[in-house]
């Protein structure tokens, strides 16, 4: 976590602000951050070799049966971290003075800034606790099954589409559809064939976002005038 | 010339046709979209159905059926973009990208499923039946330059000045009476048109038409090819390509192991992709043509006596 926030925040400083402040727009920014994602995986590659990583302890995914369901010590782990996660973040931005300092500069970055909210520094925090939490499901996903150099793309995405499809600055939403995401692909298997399910997650998500451009919960302005 | 260049050569022209098209997009409307591998991959499954179903090996009635297909797909992509922009819209477009790339996998009759489709010929154009390097490099050479030309005059003429203001202030040329989303319709249904036509003549010469050749991987690399070479400089994408299909050859050659050669390689690409971003924007060819105008500007600077 510690390695992720430090990653998150050398991006940050580096790249996106210098980006930002040069008034890149978004698209920009994107394509840097897929050029420092393919930079980042070649020197890890060159430094770890490019095969699958496994972390898995046997004793951690053995299944016990509770109440007819197979439930494993790592799945009792991924809800209480996800409660942590969720619990923790939402405590934090509900509930004290950073938390409403951060939703303060997002929400209006110019009026944060004149009431004293030091703006860089929360920027920088906020950014490299994003980070840190990200490699959290990475790990979960090490000790299931494999981690492989470019299996984060995928995660990735689904995290990107339940934030927009949840409405960018929300909390709630994006859990909400986060969760979604993850009921839909699992329960989609059993429906149709499993090699569609990624399919049938995109296209849930997407009919969401072109009927709610704003998402289902959002406070967000990036939807087009058009 | 040696067959590697002539291989060379070809890839430019391929991968620079498809980029012209996406150019159209992201360098002149200024929406980033990350699914031409998909229209790219349209056009080669296209080539791969006519080859096994319709048994033609001719280029125009592949362009035919492909053409409109991929430009109907980019056309619903760009009503996407008529809701969501920005960020919103480049994960949409990579959502499309993956919806139609599955459907393009569990498609067996088209597609060959994972295992893809082998042992296509070479395409024929109008009697020209290309049998060697040399000859697809023409037929190649030939489709690239003419759909340059195509795009440069529709970018002078007064509908490609109605898109450079598209990318420039969409509400200023709405205000002026224009409608931006017919424009961006019919950019993405131009800009949809010419992966698909390099997409069967790349299934032609290598022979093969494989799902996973047209992965995002490649939707990657050809925003790359339009980013790093100069997005909305018509021969900036082609630059681009040309840097791009170099690089991995020039890799390739050095003796260094596959796995090494491999991460060297991506290591290269995200670096050069970082770089250009971070200190060149407008890409090599608007790099070059800032430094033109700095020494033409310095060779006309007046001497101090003329000042006097």
């Amino acid at each position: 976590m510690l390695a992720g926030g430090l990653a998150t925040l050398l991006a940050l400083v580096a790249i996106y602000r210098p980006l930002v402040r040069r008034g890149a727009n978004p698209g920009i920014t994107f394509v840097s951050s897929l050029g420092l994602s393919i930079l980042l995986q070649a020197l890890v590659s060159l430094a770890f070799g490019p095969g699958n990583r496994t972390f898995a302890v046997d004793a951690f995914t053995r299944q016990h049966d509770v109440l007819g369901f197979g439930v494993s010590q790592l799945h009792v782990a991924v809800l209480a971290a996800t409660a942590l996660v969720i619990g923790g973040l939402g405590y934090v931005l509900d509930h004290t003075r950073p938390g409403h300092q951060v939703r303060a500069l997002i929400s209006n970055p110019e009026q944060a800034q004149l009431v004293g909210i030091r703006a860089g520094i929360l920027g920088a925090l906020a950014t490299g606790a994003v980070g840190a939490l990200s490699v959290v499901p990475f790990v979960f996903q090490g000790m299931s099954s494999s981690v492989v150099l470019t299996g984060g793309t995928q995660l990735t995405l689904f995290a990107i589409l339940a934030v927009i499809a949840g409405g960018v600055g929300s909390l709630r939403g994006a859990t909400i559809t986060g969760f979604g995401i993850g009921v839909i692909g699992g329960v989609s298997g059993t429906v149709v064939p499993g090699e569609w399910s990624t399919s049938v997650v995109f296209v849930c998500a997407l009919a969401l976002i072109v009927a709610r451009p704003h998402g289902l919960m959002s406070t967000a302005q990036n939807v087009s005038a058009a | 010339m040696s067959a590697a260049t002539q291989d060379l050569l070809i890839l430019i022209a391929i991968f620079g046709t498809a980029t012209l098209g996406l150019d159209l997009i992201v360098g002149y409307t200024g929406i980033f979209s990350i699914n031409q591998a998909l229209l790219f991959g349209i056009g080669a499954f296209t080539y791969a159905f006519c080859v096994n179903h319709l048994h033609t090996t001719s280029l125009l009635s592949a362009w035919a059926l492909a053409v409109p297909v991929a430009a109907a797909l980019s056309a619903c992509i760009a009503l996407v973009s008529f809701r969501v922009s920005g960020d919103y819209f480049i994960v949409a477009s990579f959502g499309a990208q993956i919806i139609g790339l599955q459907v393009l996998y569990n498609w067996d009759a088209v597609s060959g499923g994972p295992a893809g489709v082998f042992g296509l010929p070479y395409p024929t154009l109008a009697g020209f039946e290309p049998s060697t390097l040399g000859d697809y490099l023409l037929l190649a050479g030939a489709v690239c330059g003419l759909a340059y030309l195509v795009t440069t005059f529709v970018l002078l003429s007064p509908y490609g000045r109605l898109l450079r203001a598209l990318g420039e202030d969409e509400q200023a040329l709405a205000a002026a009476g224009f409608d931006p989303r017919r424009l961006k319709l019919s950019a993405f249904i131009l800009g949809g048109s010419l992966p698909a036509i390099a997409g069967v003549l790349y299934a032609g010469y290598i022979g093969i038409a494989q799902v996973n050749d047209y992965s995002l991987d490649i939707s990657v690399s050809l925003l790359a090819m339009v980013v790093v070479g100069g997005a909305g400089r018509t021969v900036g994408g082609i630059l681009g390509a040309a840097l791009l299909v170099l690089i991995p050859h020039v890799l390739d050659r050095s003796g260094l192991s596959s796995a090494t050669s491999g991460a060297i390689k991506q290591a290269v690409f995200g670096a050069l992709l970082l770089a250009v971003v971070m200190f060149m924007p407008s890409g090599i060819s608007g790099g070059v043509a800032n430094g033109l105008r700095y020494v033409r500007r310095l060779m006309r600077r007046p001497s101090t006596e003329e000042l006097r």
